[in-house]
């Protein structure tokens, strides 16, 4: 296997006697803020499951947790009236109750508990910060669509937040590629190193990042040019380009397809987190 | 002599009556085992069996089906993308030890005192209130 790798590489032509020249592309990455996108299959699979966990579960013990002739056990009872009791003077075309411990063990028992916010409509006085420092206020989890999402900005790293996101940049505003960095022919440095002064010269000085490696993930050939790839994961900041000619996109893996050449696309693919 | 004989016959059937209902005889460290017991316990809190019939049995059967034969193909899928990951790496390495040795030795040291962001985050269901931190001191 070894040996085969080795052969192919060294058999690799270029088109001019020089060496190649020795570059760096750096792969830096965001990483999902949220958790991932169900497809339709998983959560339908997953309501199915969890109906028949439902189904499945034991009664609630409700004298354990609301003693009798407390006022939260009125209040568990004003929202959970008892189920239809077995009437024997009384035809169940759909079956009988099998009324235990207040329930009926037929079907699956929905409780509702008694709320700790009021479901009223707010105080008008009551300010924001106010009702933020209630702690039994209702907790409404943030959207997980953005402004971003909304107005379709690329540039943005609040966009696609479920997806990892990759830095691509354009100089001329017209073709896209990853950035990437040509070592001098004089002065030799790590391959890493390269990445991350090229990153902060173009425009990564206002940008915490953590590079996963100093060893290379990938190696494309091009036109008398190598390209190592290195890892990196975007923690905190924003990439702002120093020369205003530079574009720059945060994309996930699709998207990259469309804005980056074809076979290099196909060469590097791999590389790109499918969540 | 009679009295004495439906005296007898009675006086076992009195009993002394008390105002206020008996305690049990249990202490009260008991009685909170029992209650806990008695919420952990299955006794009356099962509910009935799911009886399917041969259609239903047959549906839930093609779902766990679907459902193995759809996870088999994502985690393949992702051990494959592993696998031509790895395979980069090797190539990249085995290039720069025949092309760069300089470099390759630099590609190869161990880096010892780095150490893994905590700025990282796991990824939750619903972002926090400022999903990105923009400031970064230097």
């Amino acid at each position: 296997m070894k040996g085969r790798i080795l052969g192919r590489i060294s058999l690799r032509a270029y088109s001019t006697d020089l060496k190649p020249v020795v570059s760096s592309t750096l792969l830096i990455s965001r990483t999902p803020i949220i958790s991932e996108e169900l497809t339709a299959f998983e959560s339908q699979y997953y309501k199915y499951n969890n109906e028949l966990w439902k189904r499945l579960m034991w009664t609630f013990p409700k004298w354990y947790y609301y003693k009798d002739g407390t006022i939260s056990e009125q209040m568990f009872k004003e929202l959970n009236p008892a189920p239809v009791f077995n009437n024997p003077n009384v035809d169940f075309p759909n079956g009988r109750p099998e009324i235990r411990q207040g329930r009926d063990r037929r079907f699956k028992q929905e409780l509702k508990l008694p709320k700790t916010y009021s479901t009223e409509v707010e105080r008008a006085d009551e300010t924001a910060a106010e009702s933020s420092d209630n702690l039994s206020r209702k907790i409404v989890p943030n959207s997980r669509i953005t402004k971003a999402d909304e107005t379709k900005d690329l540039t943005s790293l609040e966009r696609k937040l479920a997806r990892t996101l990759y830095l691509v940049i354009s100089l001329d505003g017209n073709k896209w590629s990853l950035p990437n960095f040509e070592m001098s022919r004089e002065e030799k440095v790590p391959l890493h190193k390269l990445a991350e002064t090229g990153f902060q010269s173009i425009g990564g000085e206002t940008v915490n990042y953590y590079n996963v490696s100093n060893t290379p993930c990938h190696l494309h050939h091009s036109e008398n040019k190598k390209e190592y790839f290195i890892k990196s994961h975007i923690l905190a900041g924003k990439f702002a380009p120093v020369d205003n000619s530079t574009k720059f996109m945060w994309l996930a893996k699709e998207e990259l397809q469309e804005y980056l050449e074809g076979a290099y696309y196909e060469d590097v693919k791999h590389l790109f987190n499918d969540v | 002599m009679l009295s004495s004989s439906i005296k007898s016959a009675v006086l076992p059937v009195l009993r002394t009556f008390v105002r206020f209902k008996s305690k049990a005889d249990v202490s009260p460290s008991t009685q909170r085992v029992i209650g806990q017991m008695s919420a952990l316990s299955a006794s009356k809190k099962q509910p009935k069996v799911i009886r399917l019939s041969n259609e239903d049995l047959i549906k839930h059967k093609s779902i766990v089906n679907a459902w193995n034969l759809y996870r088999r193909r994502k985690v393949s899928r992702q051990r494959d993308q592993l696998n031509k990951q790895y395979q980069s790496i090797v190539d990249a390495m085995e290039d720069l030890k025949q092309s760069e040795p300089e470099l390759y030795v630099w590609a190869n040291t161990k880096q010892t005192n780095k150490k893994f962001p905590l700025q990282l985050r796991v990824p939750t269901d619903y972002p926090p209130s400022q999903p990105w931190v923009y400031n970064v001191k230097k």
